[in-house]
């Protein structure tokens, strides 16, 4: 496994989401559409496939970069477009079965309102059968999304209207635009660049990210050893971690139509921020921690990013964004305990780095076999503009309905994004502990939820966790190389 | 002291009945996952009260057995061994028990007896009025290898439905520790924590000593070799270094030629799997079994094995796997081989709650069926199928490889024949220091390290379990185990490090 330079990668190629999340561009929007016309859409394709920002050799962004222009394919898309069954087959399960299956469903933890019958979107309508399981499927209308980014709305609804204007003439349909905003909190520089921007509970997200192999990036965390995933973890057509190539239309040395493609795991998250800063401020009442402290032990970052395994005690400016650190080993301040960071905080779990098991370099090199690139963004006015904690706890619910829109990118996403919200996220058993799932993104079961703060001389235990966060749509899609794009629009 | 068994028993079934007899199970089996789902919605308090519980031979009052860790039955349909010969049906019922087996036998009649009547009606021959035991005793199958993730606990011990089992004492222990204000030093902790220990009434239970600390054989014994080798090396030191050279000669050459063999066999193996697979034709749709002898070789069958996994009330899983030996007197030799090595392996080294550095499983075994043209595979194992893989290609490669390259459409393993001696001992001089880099750690570079294809295969020949019960459902390996560490600690006097060490299990 080598850094940047050591083998190619086409840049040229590989769609720059990829590479960047386009903080620089924060107003962004994502619109869902349907094939009606298979002919006349292949045709827009091909048209857009010159529109769609690729990524480049540098890593380094382009100054005047006003706009940038995604596209990705659910399975049902590639069907409508006329792919046909052999291309179609070489895709893996997970990606042609989608999200919204029962097996899937139990294994995400998407139940009760979470459960696939009660999305906005993703899901087809459901009929309740005799084990009163919702029997769904993955909606056979959706086909497209459409990711659109822009330096700031005037931008944006000109992209928006050059590219959607035509739709209907394009033989596709529009099924729902999902607007998103830009949360930046008060450490954020309000004039220029804001260097990573919040999310609805007042913590700064998308912090840490992989570096994919051989793919050079500004702002995608460091280079470092340790953080370093092969290509192939991410982009069909290169070697995994395994050595081998990732299940998809690629052949033994990775050409074909899936080269340079990744599959986008999309799911709507709504955030409760009333419920969760209510929750946060009546237990730690009288457990000797403050609100913040312990919706910072929860995170696993105080809400700044400041890394609580660095800064247990409190908030440091110069560590907002720092992202190299590791918890059992760590050189200054070891935490193989989880004294300073929680082992079940959502930080730790999501991403256990060195901690996973009694071996730290073993366990660095089994954490980043379920890494994935995050890329989400949020939707829904904040419940207060400048996202003060303070403030937060204090404001009355106000019924928006507000969230995440997490989109993340991997090759295998049973391996990765499944694994991880399935075995590190809902898992309560986590680490050895009992009943703590992710207490942000978990299945908390309320009752039987508890969140274990580590310590000495003994654990402190907060009890009757309600679910913060919501499933309100989601669906697997295909992000293609740009080639492939064009090959969809030249089909016959 | 009773100990953790391993019961397993075979039985014939006639083709006119494998569909009716597949039905009474799958109610059985359902039975079960709705109890705990009931069970679920009353602990969320969805439900407001016991609703009233559905009677009849499918059901069977599982929550009455005191002696049963887990019950599968698992109905093992028609199917061909590796040279295309017939297999009929048959029934498997397996439980992993607290012995002793005559005990746990007539527990099961007497809980169970009406159900155990309805399914075995269907086998042949169905067994006679009032004569079940012995019907069960003469079915019965031994294991070529198993391994148990938490020896030494009884059911009563984990779980158990008094209040004295380690998992209701943890949680008085913890409802303990949360009563305001927490205990500010260690001893205090300590002091809280007997207190409530006393509270619920805890007492050590018979069975909560030591866990058995199984020997690589009588301690003597060793002695007595240690000594006769001393004697001898210092006697004719020359000779000893010759003995001991020429010894590690005749078996890296004996397993050296025996691995090549085996290599040789191998190409021919890969010719026959590939002509069988040509003459049957791919398989209907692209996730079915390439294995042409599979029962079921479509999407179908793995609809069905998934839809039983990850269901609601329990955080366990469980696998049946079934898959031909390859042909000849070779590959049989070296399956044993294996499985001896990983049943020694299991009983006497991997005691402490970790098969390899795996430490979610249970309960596994290994079973030869059919006149050993099958190899079957029982597993009890945490969390989901994803991770029990992940497990076992990333920490326990080399074992599985071991075993099930000996079985057809196994991902193609090229045996290392002259390396294998120098790699393991490699391996277990690595052991204790940790550097170096991973792949200089494995016997095999192929096989089960082939992460896609061998997760596929082993889809391919896992078979739905009808009937599967647990009878601790929410409790990890690791849970029992720092249960009993919690337990066994808490009138035990710590030096400080140890003392931090017991307070942060609880």
């Amino acid at each position: 496994m080598g850094l940047a330079g050591d083998f190619d990668v086409e840049f040229r190629d590989i769609q720059g989401l990829v590479q960047r999340g386009y903080k620089e561009l924060p107003a962004a929007e994502f619109v869902l559409l349907q094939v009606i016309d298979a002919k006349r859409a292949r045709a827009w394709l091909s048209k857009l496939a010159d529109r769609i920002e690729p990524a480049t050799a540098t890593g380094h962004d382009k100054a005047d970069r006003a706009s940038a222009l995604h596209l990705a394919l659910t399975y049902q898309g590639l069907q409508a477009l006329g792919v046909g069954k052999e291309l179609l087959d070489k895709f893996p399960l997970a990606f042609r079965e989608g999200m919204a299956t029962v097996h899937r469903e139990r294994l995400l933890g998407d139940r009760g309102a979470s459960s696939a019958a009660n999305w906005r979107w993703g899901s087809a309508p459901c009929q309740p059968n005799a084990d009163e399981e919702g029997l769904c499927e993955t909606d056979p209308k959706l086909h497209l999304l459409l990711l659109m980014y822009a330096k700031d709305g005037p931008t944006l609804s000109h992209i928006k209207k050059s590219v959607l204007d035509e739709l209907d003439m394009s033989g596709l349909h529009t099924i729902t635009g999902l607007d998103t905003v830009f949360l930046a909190g008060p450490e954020c520089d309000p004039t220029g660049n804001p260097n990573g921007p919040k999310e609805h509970f007042g913590f700064r997200d998308g912090i840490a990210q992989p570096h994919i192999a051989g793919m050079p990036s500004r702002e995608d965390g460091h280079a470092i050893p340790g953080n370093i995933i092969p290509t192939g973890e991410i982009l069909l057509g290169y070697a995994n971690a395994y050595g081998e190539m990732p299940e998809g239309p690629t052949d033994a040395n990775g050409h074909g139509f899936g080269r340079n493609g990744t599959f986008l795991v999309f799911r709507q998250l709504h955030q409760d921020v009333v419920g969760f800063w209510n929750y946060v401020a009546r237990q730690a009442a009288d457990k000797g921690y403050g609100p913040v402290e312990l919706a910072a032990k929860m995170v696993g970052r105080w809400p700044d990013g400041t890394p609580l395994v660095e800064s247990p005690t409190g908030p440091q400016p110069t560590l907002q964004t720092h992202d190299r650190f590791v918890y059992a080993r760590h050189q200054t301040h070891p935490d193989p305990f989880g004294f300073h960071c929680p082992i079940g905080s959502h930080i730790r779990r999501t991403n256990p780095r060195d901690s996973l098991n009694d071996d730290p370099q073993k366990s660095v090199t089994l954490s980043n076999q379920h890494r994935i690139v995050r890329r989400g963004r949020s939707y829904g006015n904040p419940l207060v503009p400048n996202m003060d904690p303070a403030k937060l706890m204090a404001a009355p619910d106000d019924g928006v309905e507000r969230g995440l829109h997490f989109l993340c990118l991997n090759a295998a996403i049973d391996r990765q994004f499944e694994f991880v919200q399935n075995l590190w996220a809902n898992n309560p058993k986590f680490g050895g502990l009992y009943d703590d799932p992710d207490p942000l993104i978990g299945v908390l079961d309320g009752e039987r939820s508890t969140f274990t703060v580590q310590q000495e001389p003994v654990r402190c235990t907060y009890s009757d966790m309600p679910r913060f966060v919501q499933v309100r749509g989601g669906a697997y899609f295909f992000l293609p190389g740009i080639a492939a794009i064009r090959m969809l629009g030249s089909m016959k | 002291m009773p100990d953790q068994s391993a019961f397993a028993a075979l039985f014939p079934v006639r083709d006119e009945n494998v569909k009716p007899l597949q039905k009474l199970l799958n109610a059985v089996g359902q039975n079960i996952t709705k109890e705990r789902e009931v069970l679920m919605d009353k602990v969320e308090g969805l439900l407001p009260s016991t609703p009233t519980r559905p009677r009849g031979r499918c059901f069977l009052e599982f929550h009455k057995l005191t002696t049963v860790h887990f019950l599968r039955w698992v109905l093992l349909e028609p199917a061909m061994d590796a040279e295309g010969r017939r297999i009929s049906a048959s029934l498997a019922f397996a439980t992993d028990y607290d012995g002793p087996l005559n005990a746990h036998i007539d527990e099961l009649i007497a809980v169970a007896g009406p159900a155990l009547d309805a399914i075995f009606s269907f086998c042949n021959p169905a067994p006679a009025t009032g004569a079940m035991k012995p019907y069960l005793l003469a079915a019965q199958r031994p294991y070529e290898a198993f391994y148990r993730g938490h020896p030494g606990r009884s059911v009563q011990q984990i779980w158990g439905t008094s209040n004295n089992s380690e998992e209701e004492l943890r949680k008085a222990l913890g409802m303990g520790l949360d009563a305001s204000p927490p205990p500010a030093t260690a001893e205090a902790a300590v002091t809280r924590l007997r207190w409530s220990a006393g509270q619920s009434g805890w007492k050590s239970s018979p069975t909560a000593g030591e866990p058995q600390k199984p020997s690589l054989g009588s301690r003597s014994f060793w002695i007595f070799a240690g000594a006769v080798l001393l004697l001898f090396a210092l006697l004719s030191p020359s000779w000893f270094v010759r003995c001991v050279v020429a010894g590690m000669v005749i078996l890296i050459l004996f397993i050296g030629l025996w691995g090549t063999i085996l290599n040789l066999l191998d190409r021919r193996d890969q010719a026959r799997e590939r002509r069988l697979f040509d003459q049957h034709g791919p398989p209907p749709d692209p996730d079915g079994s390439k294995d042409p002898y599979v029962s079921d070789r479509s999407r179908r069958r793995l609809m069905i094995v998934t839809d039983l996994e990850n269901r609601r009330g329990l955080i366990q899983n469980q696998m049946t796997h079934v898959v031909n030996i390859k042909p000849g007197r070779m590959r049989l030799a070296t399956l044993r081989a294996v499985l001896w090595a990983i049943n020694l392996l299991g009983s006497r080294i991997f005691v402490e709650g970790k098969l390899g550095d795996i430490p979610t499983i249970h309960f596994a075994r290994w079973i030869l069926i059919d006149d050993n043209r099958r190899l079957l595979f029982f597993s009890n194992y945490d969390f989901s199928w994803e991770s029990y893989l992940g497990d076992f290609i990333d920490l326990a490669s080399d074992g599985l490889t071991g075993i099930w390259c000996n079985t057809t459409f196994f991902p193609q393993t090229r045996i290392p024949a002259w390396m294998i001696i120098p790699r393991a001992l490699r391996l277990v001089l690595s052991t204790q220091s940790r550097t170096g880099n991973q792949s200089a750690k494995r016997l095999f570079e192929q096989g089960a390290r082939r992460e896609q294809e061998f997760k596929k295969w082993t889809r391919d020949h896992q078979i739905p379990t009808q009937v599967w019960y647990s009878a601790y459902p929410l409790l990890s390996v690791v849970n029992v185990n720092n249960n009993t560490d919690i337990a066994r600690g808490l009138f035990a006097s710590h030096s400080g490090a140890e003392l931090g060490e017991w307070l942060r299990k609880v």
